[in-house]
């Protein structure tokens, strides 16, 4: 790899589920798959993956979409918003210490 | 035998005070980054949580060390012979040369952590040295002081790269607590000249840690 060229960072799997939760936040909490998948920048399969975990996990809900009938919205519980404000304080924590 | 200082007679019983707040501010952090370890599963916050337990550790056995002694004193009605002179020094010496090696490692793992020290070797080499001083210098209390001043040093060099990188409230706070235990150490080396600066050093070490404390209270509030 030359100088200058970006590098690519992997991102660990608690990053990934952050950056996901994170975009449903954004959204007021309630995000279209579509947008979801642009967002978190993963492939359609990986982000099925992330998301049924996240789901069985508690921290989604899958809900209809009212305004487009049979269509369907990836909706951030309060155990999601717990996640991710307890990740950032950690975040920040870490990010303190710079190690 | 080694020199015990313990600062002006009206510091007296503040300074264990100190060290129990410093030890469980320590303990505090620790456990914390403890939890980021189980949250994260990132090996480098457990090495990080095992920092501040040592450097907890050491506060911990030099309040037990001052308070033991002082207490078989008391009892003893006060030091009345050699034997009871040996028996008393010898308790101390030994607190004080666990203290310091506790603390030293501490900083030994801190130094892993700021510069990456992946190859095992190192560390053991660091820490034979931490051991070295804490036992078999001629002065280990000036050895122990300058050596654990040199540590945070370059652990601190270490937080100012970061802080400019990430220019946040919390990584200032980090810098300003490690340069509060700088500072501390400086006292003790200088304590000498006036027995003051006991008492400075051990105000400052507490500040450093007291800033661990408010880095979380403002993290906590956003």
């Amino acid at each position: 790899m030359s100088r200058g060229e970006p590098v690519a960072i992997r991102r660990t799997k608690l990053e990934i589920i952050y950056d996901i939760l994170s975009s449903v936040q954004a959204k007021q909490g309630r995000i279209k798959p579509t947008h979801l998948l642009y967002k978190s920048n993963l492939s359609h399969k990986k982000m099925v993956v992330y998301v049924q975990e996240l789901i069985s996990k508690g921290m989604l809900t899958e809900e209809e979409d009212l305004k487009h009938e049979g269509k369907r919205m990836y909706v951030l519980t309060d155990q999601g918003a717990k996640f991710l404000a307890d990740f950032k304080r950690m975040k920040e924590f870490t990010e303190s210490f710079g190690f | 035998m080694q020199p015990v200082f313990t600062g002006p007679q009206w510091f007296s019983g503040v300074d264990h005070a100190f060290g129990i707040l410093s030890l469980l501010t320590a303990i505090f952090v620790a456990y914390y980054s403890y939890r980021i370890y189980r949250f994260t599963d990132q090996h480098k916050y457990r090495l990080m949580a095992l920092a501040f337990l040592l450097i907890g550790l050491s506060f911990g056995v030099k309040v037990l060390t001052d308070l033991g002694v002082r207490a078989q004193v008391t009892e003893m009605g006060g030091i009345q012979n050699l034997a009871q002179i040996v028996y008393i020094s010898s308790t101390l010496q030994s607190g004080y040369f666990a203290m310091r090696f506790f603390m030293l490692l501490g900083l030994v793992l801190f130094l892993k952590l700021a510069f990456d020290i992946r190859n095992n070797r190192i560390l053991v080499l660091l820490a034979f040295f931490s051991l070295m001083v804490t036992f078999s210098a001629h002065s280990t209390y000036y050895a122990y002081h300058i050596a654990a001043a040199v540590m945070l040093a370059f652990i601190i060099e270490f937080l100012i790269r970061n802080y400019f990188q990430k220019k946040t409230k919390a990584a200032g706070v980090v810098v300003a607590a490690f340069c509060l235990l700088l500072l501390g150490q400086l006292s003790f080396i200088f304590v000498t000249k006036s027995a003051k600066l006991y008492a400075l050093g051990e105000t400052l070490q507490l500040g450093g840690f007291v800033l661990f404390i408010v880095n979380h209270v403002l993290l906590l509030r956003r």
